[in-house]
């Protein structure tokens, strides 16, 4: 019975971790820019794309290193798309009402979603992840695998990183003061719209390394984004819009509440993730970490 | 330094700001008065070219600025002090000032914080204080602190005595003579306290509903008592 609950436990944080890699580039873009950037996923669904075409141009071997490393490019190959709709699309929705930001957005997921249909197809495909992560480790009664601690691992990295570079680093201090007042950082000599340019990017960049981390184990389709973004909105919001801490917070309460109910009341899998994010938004309506900086 | 106009700010289809003409010479320290309302805020940012829509020259040295944004105006030597003094609030006064090196202009290093601090040293005290703690006070010494960080030519202070004690404004003027005698810095001052005005300018131009109405030293503002009309409320 305990070996079971920290079986789900374990399963609840692994969900937890997969929503917040998903829902960091999201919680970057909403706290800096205050853009809902609904295409998220689809930049999400290149990145994936990309690292599984890439690893099947590399050949059949699929060393740790090459994984990482390839997610990085996906990384960096999204985040350069970052530049060219922040050009195209984002920098006009700055002066404009939030819900036309959702609507472009939005309208933006369905072209990235149908663009990656003429490029990859409908069929659904499927990725092994790298041998040094295929195993399982036991611990007493609980199973393991090694992937799903690699994606605990990665989570928690990219949280403590994303901490420091907002609160710790001079990087950070800017872009807090950019989030807070662009206007006064403009009057101090800040090139506040190139600045919003480099946040667009770090956003995608980690929409795009995203794709690349998670993509094995996924049933890879077009649509692969659906789900993901629905969690990682439910984080974002009962997280507090736009605080990284509270994104990260909300993502453990809700996936792993949502973990807890579906083995214990397995009539109902899936929705105790929706049950536990309206009574949070019940209990604290501002959400988890409103009034912290990102 | 400054040459200003004729020129028109819109804030949507209002028009603030009407034709109005001003030249600030280096090292020169002007009043722009005028009641609430008469545009004055509107004019200075529209010199920074931060918020209002701007039809008419602004030149800096006799080079027209046309549309260049705010934050190079800042690198070009220009200092905005808001009227409501925007400190960051999440920030230190130290983080804060140290925003102010944003603005530096290329090959002049912008003032240490120790620098900064030796000449305003009610913030010595303060230096780890989060903006939110200060009081209106301090936060307009910080303001003012953080925008002659980057050693600007011109500064542009909006209503800086607003809501100030009387020996706060006192240490104000002072302070601004004090970085006036050490380097060329020329002021252009919008404000209601004809008394803090007259302490730190020679000049002054008066503002009525948008329009330049009156330009001149003090001694000629004094030897006109119909000009009063336009500051009385």
């Amino acid at each position: 019975m305990l070996a079971d609950l920290a079986g789900v436990v374990f399963n609840g944080l692994f969900s937890a971790m997969v929503v917040f890699i998903f829902a960091s580039g999201l919680t970057l873009l909403f706290g800096v820019l205050r853009i809902l950037n609904f295409s998220q996923g689809g930049f999400f669904a290149v990145g994936a794309y990309l690292a599984f075409s890439l690893t099947r141009l590399l050949g059949p071997a699929l060393p740790l290193w090459r994984f990482l490393a390839i997610a990085v490019v996906a990384g960096v190959v999204v985040g350069a798309l970052g530049i060219v709709t922040e050009r195209l699309v984002l920098r006009r929705l700055r002066q404009v009402d939030g819900a036309y930001s959702l609507i472009a957005t939005y309208a933006l997921l369905l072209l990235v979603e149908g663009i990656v249909k003429l490029i990859w197809g409908v069929d659904v495909r499927s990725m092994e992840p790298p041998a040094e992560l295929s195993g399982v480790w036991q611990v007493g009664d609980v199973f393991m695998p090694t992937y799903a601690l690699f994606i605990l691992a990665a989570g928690l990295a990219l949280f403590v990183a994303l901490e420091w570079l907002l609160h710790h680093s001079r990087l950070g201090k800017l872009m807090q003061s950019v989030a807070t007042d662009p206007w006064m950082a403009s009057v101090l000599g800040v090139d506040v719209a190139r600045m919003q340019t480099w946040i667009v990017v770090g956003g995608f960049f980690l929409a795009g390394i995203a794709g690349g981390l998670l993509v094995p184990n996924q049933a890879l389709s077009p649509s692969l984004a659906g789900t993901f973004v629905i969690q990682a909105f439910g984080a974002l919001i009962v997280g507090g819009m736009g605080s990284v801490r509270g994104t990260f917070m909300a993502a453990i309460l809700l996936c792993v509440a949502d973990s807890l109910a579906s083995t214990y009341l397995p009539g109902v899998p899936g929705v105790f993730f929706y049950i536990t994010m309206a009574a949070l938004l019940l209990l604290r309506p501002q959400g988890l970490m409103r009034g912290a900086q990102l | 330094m400054l040459e200003v106009g004729p020129l028109d700010a819109f804030y949507g289809d209002s028009h603030v700001v009407q034709s109005a003409s001003l030249h600030v010479a280096a090292g020169e320290g002007v009043a722009l008065l005028g009641r609430n309302g008469a545009g004055k805020t509107t004019l200075l940012k529209s010199i920074m070219n931060a918020g209002p829509t701007v039809r008419g020259p602004v030149r800096c040295d006799g080079a027209e600025l046309g549309a260049m944004p705010a934050d190079r105006r800042a690198r070009l030597g220009f200092a905005l002090v808001p009227e409501d003094r925007r400190i960051y609030p999440h920030l230190t006064v130290q983080e804060n000032l140290a925003m102010g090196r944003h603005g530096a202009r290329p090959g002049v290093p912008p003032r240490s914080t120790d620098e900064v601090v030796e000449m305003f040293p009610l913030l010595k005290q303060l230096q780890a204080r989060r903006g939110f703690e200060l009081s209106g006070g301090q936060q307009q010494m910080l303001a003012i602190a953080r925008a002659v960080v980057a050693r600007p030519r011109l500064l542009l202070l909006d209503e800086p005595t607003e809501g100030l004690a009387p020996v706060i404004v006192e240490q104000l003027v002072a302070q601004i003579q004090a970085i006036q005698a050490g380097e060329t810095l020329a002021l252009l001052v919008a404000e209601q306290s004809i008394w803090f005005a007259r302490a730190c300018t020679s000049r002054l131009y008066l503002l009525d509903s948008g329009r330049v109405v009156f330009g001149g030293t003090w001694a000629a503002f004094d030897a006109d008592p119909g000009l009063k009309r336009y500051l009385a409320l």
